[in-house]
């Protein structure tokens, strides 16, 4: 009678879940074998969406892109939270008031966001190249410039998301027991030396979860790209989630994004795969 | 129990079959009309909808407004339910074959042929809405408006380089050798002045530009490109001349919308489809719009425009021909343009109307119209059009205007993809 109750409160979310996700999911799969344009009933064609992408030019350019994004983006952006709370974990006077500057990014509407950044970058009246032409530095012209566009909207993408993860690498390192530290420090440890042997292997089991969460988001980058540059210049910021979009809503071959989709997944589910295996290398196991 | 069911039973039954005898005695006739003019829902109500029920006291119209970022999304979703959305829907020309294709409205010829008159409307316009782009097609949709590309200029700049104002008789002679004029060497951005902003392959522009200078874009049954075709390689030339040789224009700025540096006051001229003077509206220089000039073939504009289609599903479709008849033949009324987002009505009587000529903003409409007597429309919307312009046309032609590309390559690259998507358009009807 227990576990029929106990049922019953979990048929509201497993009908959800069903309804919701795994029905798409599974439906998805099916779809991304047939010719389908929302306006008509779909028609099977086997793996010819999947054949034709993998024949695409232009499927190839946009992997390489997003994987250009993803470099660009992920160490960089770990390497600048990881330092953001190492600077806020410190107690002193008005730490809170930088605490929440640094986080203001994370809440602040990311298409707002990139307007404003579309403007700093802007080569001839942007804030960017004005300061560098103060240091009489000729500013590149950011996102018109197919090879500076990329790293303008990663440098972008950085500054918007920095402080959520400074936030879960500032919990993992108030975890960390002050003992060790203070014992290193009476063995005549320097800070950088406790940083590299105490704070880093203690905090792994974080910078592992900020990786993985991290690899998975920069992978779906589409906001930035859709405000900022369209996928332009060419198609040098063109990246999956921007082309899935534009294949289903704007071209409607929802076949085609569906196909689309699924390598996606299974591009992110094999990165994410090597983390795990690669994370008996590096993680602290306590 | 037994009573209270049969009470329900009851109730139920003479709500439903009293409702609608009701309706059926009085005869009042219930439509929906769904738009996209959000942000005129109140004008459309006011100066639309209300006096049509006041003129037609029999017909109940609601409005159903869509944001347009969803309306192309909620339409084919609705289409491909196979039951249309409202009884009369407004159209733009870009997916109007698609939801023809699926037979979303019904054709509308023996309306027209009763009641209306070709002579009363810049007739050009019609083709993209009859089924397949051809005149011989039923006519599925309404033509309202119409819009074209537009020359619009910098009245400031052009007095302060002592320069006529573009008119009628502009060749792109004229215009480069204005563009030069008007272009200055100042190296400090603040300072600098292009003389000509160009569309980078939106089809805001370069379009006009190719088949005004005898190239073409597709063959003329647009079943293949026609990107490297000489004539097409030549117009294309040209144009990235524009840019990377005379130096009149700038470089292509995706992360910029079309328009910032004519509105920010640093180009003199700018080829741009005539919607956009509602952005300069709050423009703080003197500025006015020409029709794009001559070309070696003449004037040849791409047409656009939006129409009203009487959906399939219309229970009524008499009483919502009145209404799209009320639409497309509205009387002059102050404040009439903004219904249109500017656009240039189709129906003679109200574009030559002072109410649209002298509506804000302020500008030559005259000039526009005139393109009517001797400029000539063509079409580019086929199956797929959406993908080769945005994965062929526009990032070579970006490119290409940013001397990345050859011309050469940029065509070919643009061609190939054309053929490739309107070859699986085909096999995917």
């Amino acid at each position: 009678m227990r576990t029929r109750s106990a049922y019953l409160y979990l048929l509201p979310i497993l009908i959800g879940l069903t309804v919701f996700t795994a029905g798409p999911v599974l439906a998805s799969l099916g779809l991304s074998f047939t010719h389908y344009d929302i306006g008509q009933a779909p028609t099977f064609i086997g793996t010819s969406n999947y054949r034709e992408l993998f024949h695409s030019d232009l499927f190839w350019q946009v992997l390489l892109n997003t994987c250009y994004y993803v470099l660009l983006y992920v160490p960089a952006s770990i390497i600048v939270s990881l330092a953001l709370a190492l600077l806020i974990e410190r107690r002193v006077r008005g730490i809170a008031f930088f605490r929440t500057v640094y986080f203001l990014p994370v809440v602040t509407s990311i298409v707002a966001a990139a307007i404003i950044w579309s403007w700093l970058y802007n080569s001839d009246v942007g804030l960017l190249n004005y300061l560098f032409s103060v240091i009489g530095i000729n500013g590149p012209k950011w996102l018109e410039d197919p090879h500076w566009a990329l790293p303008a909207i990663a440098l972008m993408s950085i500054w918007k998301n920095a402080g959520y993860n400074m936030m879960i690498f500032l919990a993992g390192l108030t975890s960390i027991p002050k003992d060790y530290h203070e014992a290193a420090r009476l063995d005549g440890s320097g800070a950088w030396h406790r940083f590299r042997h105490i704070t880093l292997p203690l905090l792994s089991p974080v910078t592992f979860f900020v990786l993985v969460v991290t690899t998975i988001g920069a992978f779906q980058v589409f906001e930035q790209t859709f405000v900022m540059t369209n996928g332009g210049p060419g198609v040098s910021t063109l990246t999956l989630s921007y082309y899935i979009w534009q294949m289903a809503f704007r071209f409607f071959d929802l076949g085609g994004a569906m196909a689309l989709g699924y390598i996606f997944f299974l591009l992110v589910l094999a990165v994410t795969g090597l983390q795990f295996l690669a994370r008996r290398k590096w993680v602290f196991q306590q | 129990m037994k009573s209270v069911l049969s009470l329900f039973v009851l109730f139920a039954t003479v709500l439903f079959f009293g409702c609608g005898q009701e309706q059926a005695n009085s005869g009042q006739v219930h439509l929906t009309l769904v738009h996209f003019y959000l942000d005129q829902k109140d004008a459309w109500q006011h100066d639309v909808v209300d006096p049509f029920m006041k003129a037609h006291p029999n017909i109940d119209v609601e409005v159903e407004a869509i944001p347009y970022g969803l309306y192309t999304t909620k339409i084919e979703a609705a289409a491909a339910s196979g039951v249309p959305l409202g009884d009369v829907v407004v159209i733009d020309d870009w997916f109007a074959q698609d939801l023809f294709k699926r037979n979303y409205t019904i054709p509308l010829d023996t309306f027209y042929h009763r009641d209306l008159h070709d002579s009363d409307f810049f007739t050009q316009f019609f083709t993209v809405w009859h089924k397949g782009n051809v005149p011989s097609g039923p006519l599925l949709a309404m033509p309202v408006s119409g819009g074209v590309t537009a020359l619009f200029y910098n009245k400031d700049l052009f007095d302060k380089a002592g320069l006529n104002y573009p008119d009628s008789t502009w060749t792109y002679a004229d215009l480069l050798n204005a563009a030069q004029k008007l272009t200055n060497n100042a190296t400090e951005p603040s300072k600098k002045t292009w003389g000509i902003l160009l569309d980078d392959g939106g089809f805001t522009g370069i379009d006009t530009y190719i088949y005004s200078n005898g190239g073409h874009i597709l063959t003329n049954d647009m079943q293949h490109s026609a990107m490297v075709e000489p004539a097409t390689l030549e117009a294309v030339q040209s144009y990235v001349d524009m840019v990377q040789k005379d130096h009149v224009a700038p470089p292509p700025d995706p992360s910029q919308p079309l328009g910032q540096q004519f509105l920010l006051g640093h180009a003199g001229m700018m080829l741009n489809i005539d919607y956009a003077k509602t952005e300069l509206a709050h423009a703080t220089f003197r500025w006015d719009v020409a029709p794009p000039p001559i070309g070696s073939a003449g004037l040849e504009d791409r047409e656009n425009g939006q129409a009203f289609g009487i959906t399939t599903s219309c229970k009524e479709p008499d009483s919502a021909w009145e209404l799209v008849k009320w639409i497309a033949t509205l009387p002059p009324k102050q404040g009439i343009n903004r219904l249109f987002s500017s656009a240039m009505p189709l129906y003679k009587p109200l574009a030559y109307s002072n109410a649209f000529l002298d509506g804000t903003p302020k500008c030559n409409r005259r000039a526009l119209l005139s393109i009517n007597n001797y400029g000539h429309l063509f079409t580019l919307i086929t199956p797929g059009w959406q993908e080769w312009r945005d994965h062929g046309f526009i990032p070579n032609m970006q490119d290409m205007l940013a001397g990345r590309e050859s011309v050469h390559d940029g065509c070919a690259a643009i061609d190939k993809m054309i053929n490739e998507v309107l070859a699986r358009n085909r096999e995917n009807p």
